[in-house]
């Protein structure tokens, strides 16, 4: 696993500080880490495209009964449209590995997203697991507020319910659509961390 | 299944009880869910013991109260056939450290019965009669679960046993489980024991004074946002009259606790819960900035 990570940190132009980069990497109140990626139509992204813009990223895994109770309600993808809507680039994130649940070929990750009706600005394919690794992230869901100067505001859970039953969505606080909130109106953050919840994030050859 | 047999013959029903609106379980589950109870019968005074028993396919496992890395406990909704009974609160038995590449989660193989106790109301606004005798009613647990092998599902079971009242508790055949499983649950830590808590930039310490040397700890943290799950197996520091945990800070943890809570495990295998108020000055590096707000941010970790 460690090796996947420094070949990864090379591979994105990162210096290799050593672990300890990896355990400051995406800490709330930190710059968010540097990225490139590709999303699901093949097109590369920049996470510094971005910059002067607010960003979600959101760890996703379709088989995953946890992402499955905020997809198959439509919960997920109301709020990616709410909030593109409101010019907040929204990346949704497969980091499972090739024969592990949530990995998704382009094709797959295409037409799952047309019949889910979701609306994030991309869906960012990571097999090999660097970004997930980048960013420590560790379920599905598991979500990221990055402001638009590049800092990170919001890491963990996408809402106070740690349960898969999609009885739970009612009454939730939403941490993710509350950090949004909060942060464009220049307040601070009231709940900038949380313990994330779902499943586990299928990386290759384990976390 | 043998449960609505035994309702069936003993009050002579003609017809199927009525079907729990919940009565939903998956038939493909990976667990096979039944209610055990170490009586046939409740009366008032010493509670009955109820137990929902999970007996998992090969490679799966369900979750401790708090379940670590992932996953989610087993939740239950309870109906107790009888307006004069109450059934206090879901416990656990000691979990495992369960590793799986790289994620640590707290839970079970194999089978695990989470206890209940089941008690009689006696007086009060109801107007039972202590000892009161009365028909087998069907005790049912509505349980949704999460269950998982390299992948999760969420499961749902409806399992019922009929329990009756008496003047005296009538031992059952699972009396023997019961008890196996009640002996598995932690015990309350001896009076003259001692644990404390400190909190540092990076760790927590755990003090454990047992009266003598230990050397080997394992710590199930009551609460996910303290301590990184996967330190947990991490540091341990014998000490003349006991031992110090060193527990790696949560990456999400921004509230300072005012104790650890949570269930050690000892050399021997003996398990204790854990109540450990915190001690000593708290470095500022330690505290995490609850309102962030630009530029005005402590970096919380040592390098």
């Amino acid at each position: 696993m460690k090796r996947i990570a420094f070949i990864s940190l090379v591979a994105l132009g990162l210096s290799a500080a050593g672990a300890s980069l990896l355990a400051q990497a995406a800490k709330v109140g930190g710059p968010a880490p540097a990225f490139t990626a590709t999303d699901d139509r093949g097109v590369t992204h920049k996470l510094a495209d971005f910059r002067g813009k607010f960003v979600v990223l959101e760890w996703h895994n379709n088989g995953c009964p946890y992402v499955q109770k905020h997809y198959n309600s439509g919960h997920m993808q109301a709020l990616q449209k709410t909030w593109t809507d409101k010019g907040v680039v929204w990346l949704t994130i497969a980091s499972s590995a090739p024969g592990l649940q949530g990995y998704v070929t382009p094709e797959a990750s295409q037409a799952f997203m047309k019949q889910a009706k979701g609306a994030p600005t991309a869906v960012l394919l990571d097999p090999t697991g660097a970004l997930g690794h980048l960013y420590d992230a560790k379920t599905s869901p598991q979500m990221f507020v990055i402001d638009p100067k590049g800092t990170v505001v919001y890491n963990g859970a996408i809402d106070d319910r740690p349960s898969p039953d999609p009885s739970t969505l009612q009454g939730a606080t939403n941490y993710v659509a509350n950090a949004l909130t909060e942060a464009m109106a220049g307040k601070p953050v009231s709940v900038p961390v949380s313990v994330p919840y779902g499943c586990t994030i299928k990386y290759a050859g384990g976390r | 299944m043998r449960a609505w047999l035994t309702a069936l013959i003993v009050s002579g029903l003609t017809s199927l009880p009525a079907a729990a609106p919940h009565a939903r379980s998956a038939p493909t589950g990976h667990a096979k869910v039944t209610l055990i109870a170490d009586a046939t019968t409740v009366a008032a005074g010493d509670p009955t013991w109820i137990g929902i028993r999970f007996v998992l396919d090969d490679g799966w496992h369900v979750y401790w109260r708090n379940p670590g890395e992932s996953g989610t406990p087993p939740t239950v909704r309870w109906d107790l056939g009888d307006s004069t009974r109450r059934v206090g609160n879901l416990e656990f038995p000691v979990p495992e450290r369960l590793v799986s590449n790289g994620d640590v989660s707290y839970g079970y193989r194999g089978e695990v019965v989470l206890l209940a106790p089941l008690r009689v109301e006696t007086g009060g606004a109801l107007g039972a009669q202590p000892g009161r005798s009365s028909d087998p009613a069907l005790v049912r647990a509505t349980v949704d679960y999460v269950i998982c092998e390299s992948v999760c599902v969420l499961e749902h079971a409806s399992p019922s046993i009929n329990i009756a009242g008496a003047r005296a508790k009538q031992p059952a055949p699972d009396a023997p489980r019961l008890a196996s499983w009640r002996a598995r649950l932690p015990q309350p830590m001896p009076a003259t024991w001692h644990a404390t808590a400190s909190l540092g930039t990076a760790e927590f310490t755990l003090t454990i004074e047992t009266g003598h040397r230990e050397t080997a700890a394992t710590f199930f943290p009551q609460n996910p946002a303290e301590i990184d799950d996967g330190a947990t197996a991490a540091r341990v520091e014998p000490i003349g009259r006991g031992l110090i945990l060193h527990l790696k800070k949560s990456a999400f943890f921004s509230k300072v606790p005012d104790a650890l809570n949570g269930v050690v495990v000892l050399s021997g295998g003996s398990a204790f819960s854990v109540h450990a108020p915190l001690r000593g000055k708290i470095a500022p590096e330690a505290m995490f900035p609850r309102n962030y707000s630009g530029s005005n941010f402590f970096s919380e970790e040592a390098p």
